[in-house]
């Protein structure tokens, strides 16, 4: 026993130490060593009826084998890393040689087999010093997979080749039994679902057959991994760190702005259309400029082209809207892509997608007309406008999840390239849509902190039909633009930080002042020592915020972020409940705040740009014929 | 019927046939431009042909113009802002206009030929000045 508890407890520290894992992978995963590590034995030893006895008296609903331990982790915190790296845990612990991912989407499986190879930059399970060669089965060597009996075998399929979709899997292959025989001989088989939400329990016939298929593996125990998890019996959500609670935290998804504007009664669908997508066209520019001037001052991040999600109605809409944007707003034909309805073409379709976030992309809008889901995991999509029936509160929320995802990994301090805009120009009124999003995420300022509401003032319908036209130049000019370059001020990192303290409490939410323990969850909560929080919550500072480097600012840091925890109790004689990396935003915050708050300085060096205006297109109201002439100021309206 | 965004022609000293504009305090600066005996020609920066740095998004202002006062000429930047829009320190219109304000002045420092001069002015002042001397005047933030 003694010996199992080791062996589980090296592997647990070995993924770790590995991993660099967020919080909330770290928690979920440590949630998981609990579970495996209150059972008396290893589980290819342990007879199922045991297994389920022992995960019921830890207070598990297990109705049915296998029993089944959800993770319900937002979009953008990454569940994947977190299923490879239960894998390589469950696989260095002497729990298991076999395992069978399912993932439903081409486009997933895809990622995962490539991820499953070891030397990719994003290796599935962690590091190849914890699991060195797997022996790995994908749908193209089904037939001739052959198992080893001392690595770890993964298995990567759809449901749909498990429930009969594929008769490789049941049929005998050259070298020997069926997958599907061998699955069930083994007495170590855990099975992982990738999107488990994709599989909903009642009532659907099809996953049904996939649980029935799973079921009918004999697997020991069942792991889901999902952003939306469907609640069914027997389902034990053993982690969730939510959509409401991630954006609140607001360290692993850009942050979100949804801009309102009901629809005037007298406005045609089409003309609303139109100021709907003249104003998602002024974001996506914003979005751009941000996205060009950060680039521009961090060489070491190439640009990408941000891209404006739209929602429409069906095919015909979704063409329109196209063919507006091209001849209307001079979008070029590679810059729009437009789905093509049917789902048989959706895979084909994701594929082509899944290239977007490259620094070749040209796409600059796309246009879907059903809700793209899980497998465009992009990081480029900067803002999401869903039209006509569905610009409704839920609809907005639930589109977003597809731009959650943050270029860099982490926010970079821009509050442009921090956050996603997501338009809401329906039915419902700015008053309606602040009662639903307190219903959901909670009032004052933890609601608040979770997404921001604004109006979006387009004003009225006043553009209507637009053309372009050409505007000459009516005398030949040039100017020299001196080339200037902004100088980065020096950081101011010896303030007074425990005057600000008492904002902690709205920011830091989870983390008793008084006690310095978290809130919520206790078992989730680590401890850690008072110079530990100080070293990680340096780290992450410098590494938020580009002006600062180590050499440079890591003693002034450390100082401040100290300063910061002694004033509010913690004392280096007592383990604090403190999380280090809310501490470091905060901190973080607290320095940029002051750090554009200090005069830009600028110096002229270089040759000036000659700027000389020739002609230009542009979009005038189809009422006009072209230009009017001048009049009296006090008649412009 | 609203004229936001529709071009008007008909000037003597604007670089293009036609100009366009979100407002009328900016149609109103625009007058007072293209009547001002110093101004030799100006671009109603939209589309952007000049654009500054800052820490808060580029600075785009609305008109970029040549002047030629007591025989020296000079480029000039204006910026008309409604009131709405010139909120408290720290806001962003406020950070830009502090950056183009630190840009002008470098460049001023470092003696380019010609010299660059900055204002922004409100919309309101837009509208009550007569001449573009006296607009200049009313700047809520200018480097002559």
């Amino acid at each position: 026993m003694r010996l199992r508890s080791y062996a589980l407890d090296s592997a647990h520290e070995r993924v770790v130490a590995a991993a660099k894992f967020r919080v909330p992978q770290r928690a979920a995963f440590d949630a998981t060593h609990r579970i495996i590590k209150a059972l008396d034995s290893d589980i290819p030893s342990l007879p199922q009826e045991r297994l389920i006895q022992q995960l019921r008296e830890l207070n598990l609903l297990v109705p049915y084998s296998p029993p089944d331990l959800v993770f319900e982790l937002a979009t953008g915190v990454g569940k994947t890393k977190l299923m490879g790296a239960l894998i390589a845990y469950l696989f260095g612990g002497n729990q298991t040689r076999n395992c069978l991912i399912l993932a439903s989407r081409t486009a997933i499986l895809d990622k995962l087999e490539r991820e499953c190879l070891p030397g990719s930059p994003k290796y599935l399970f962690i590091d190849a010093a914890l699991v060195s060669e797997p022996s790995l089965c994908f749908r193209s060597n089904l037939e001739s997979f052959r198992p080893h009996p001392n690595s770890l075998n993964v298995v990567l399929l759809s449901p749909q080749t498990i429930t009969g979709g594929d008769r490789r899997f049941s049929r005998p292959s050259d070298f020997g039994p069926s997958l599907e025989a061998y699955l069930k001989s083994v007495r170590d088989l855990i099975v992982f679902t990738d999107e488990a939400h994709h599989l909903p329990g009642a009532g659907s016939e099809e996953a049904s057959a996939w649980r029935e298929a799973v079921r009918g593996l004999g697997p020991r125990l069942h792991f889901g991994f999902t952003a939306t998890p469907v609640s069914e019996p027997g389902s034990n959500i053993i982690y969730s760190y939510n959509l409401a609670q991630c954006l609140r935290d607001g360290l692993y998804t850009k942050a979100v702005k949804m801009w309102v504007e009901p629809v005037p009664e007298s406005v045609s669908e089409e003309e609303w259309d139109r100021v709907t997508l003249e104003f998602g066209l002024h974001r996506l520019n914003a979005k751009r400029a941000a996205l060009q001037e950060y680039c521009a001052s961090h060489p070491e991040v190439g640009f990408v082209e941000p891209v404006m999600l739209i929602n429409a109605r069906d095919k015909v809409h979704a063409d329109e809207i196209a063919a507006w944007l091209k001849e209307r707003r001079g979008f070029g034909e590679e810059e729009i892509y437009a789905t093509h309805s049917g789902k048989t073409k959706t895979e084909d379709e994701i594929k082509q997608l899944v290239a977007i976030d490259g620094p070749d992309n040209k796409i600059r809008v796309v246009v879907n007309v059903f809700q793209l889901t899980e497998g465009w995991d992009v990081t480029n999509v900067y803002v999401v406008v869903p039209l006509r029936a569905m610009a409704t509160f839920q609809n907005a929320i639930q589109s977003m999840g597809r731009g959650l995802r943050l270029p860099a990994g982490r926010r970079v301090g821009d509050p442009e390239v921090d956050t996603l805009d997501v338009l809401c120009f329906g039915k419902e009124t700015f008053e309606q849509i602040v009662k639903d999003a307190t219903a959901q995420f909670g009032s004052g300022p933890e609601g608040s902190a979770t997404i921001s509401i604004e109006p979006a003032v387009v004003g009225e319908v006043e553009m209507g039909p637009l053309r372009p036209i050409v505007i000459k130049a009516r005398v030949s000019v040039s100017f020299e633009v001196p080339s200037v370059t902004r100088i980065p001020p020096e950081p101011i990192l010896d303030f007074a930080i425990a005057t600000v303290t008492k904002d902690l409490h709205g920011y830091v939410a989870g983390i008793d002042l008084v006690s310095l323990e978290r809130t919520g969850s206790d078992k989730d909560a680590l401890q850690h020592d008072l110079e530990s929080v100080v070293r990680e919550a340096t780290q992450k500072v410098i590494a938020d915020l580009k002006y600062l480097s180590a050499a440079e600012h890591a003693a002034a840091v450390a100082a401040l972020v100290r300063r910061l925890l002694t004033d509010l109790g913690a004392s280096s004689k007592s383990p604090i409940a403190v999380d280090p990396l809310k501490v470091a935003i905060f901190v973080g915050e607290e320095i940029d705040k002051r750090y554009k708050q200090q005069a830009a300085v600028f110096k002229v060096e270089g040759s000036p740009r000659v700027v000389r205006p020739g002609e230009y297109r542009w979009p005038l109201a189809e009422q006009f014929k072209g230009p009017i002439e001048r009049i009296p100021v006090d008649d412009w309206q | 019927m609203s004229l936001r965004r529709v071009p008007i022609r008909g000037w003597a000293k604007c670089v293009h046939d036609a100009a366009s504009f979100e407002g009328r305090g900016e149609y109103a600066a625009a007058l007072l431009l293209d009547s001002a005996s110093a101004v030799e020609w100006w671009l109603r920066n939209d589309p952007v042909s000049l654009k500054l740095p800052t820490p808060a998004g580029y600075f785009e202002p609305d008109f970029v113009y040549r002047a030629t006062r007591a025989g020296s000429s000079s480029m000039g930047i204006l910026e008309v802002k409604g009131e709405n829009f010139w909120d408290g320190d720290g806001s962003v219109p406020r950070v830009k206009a502090a950056a183009a304000l630190g840009w002008v002045r470098a460049v001023q420092g470092a003696n380019v030929k010609p010299p660059w001069e900055f204002a922004v002015v409100l919309e309101q002042d837009a509208l009550k000045a007569t001449t573009f001397e006296e607009l200049r005047g009313f700047a809520v933030q200018s480097l002559p």
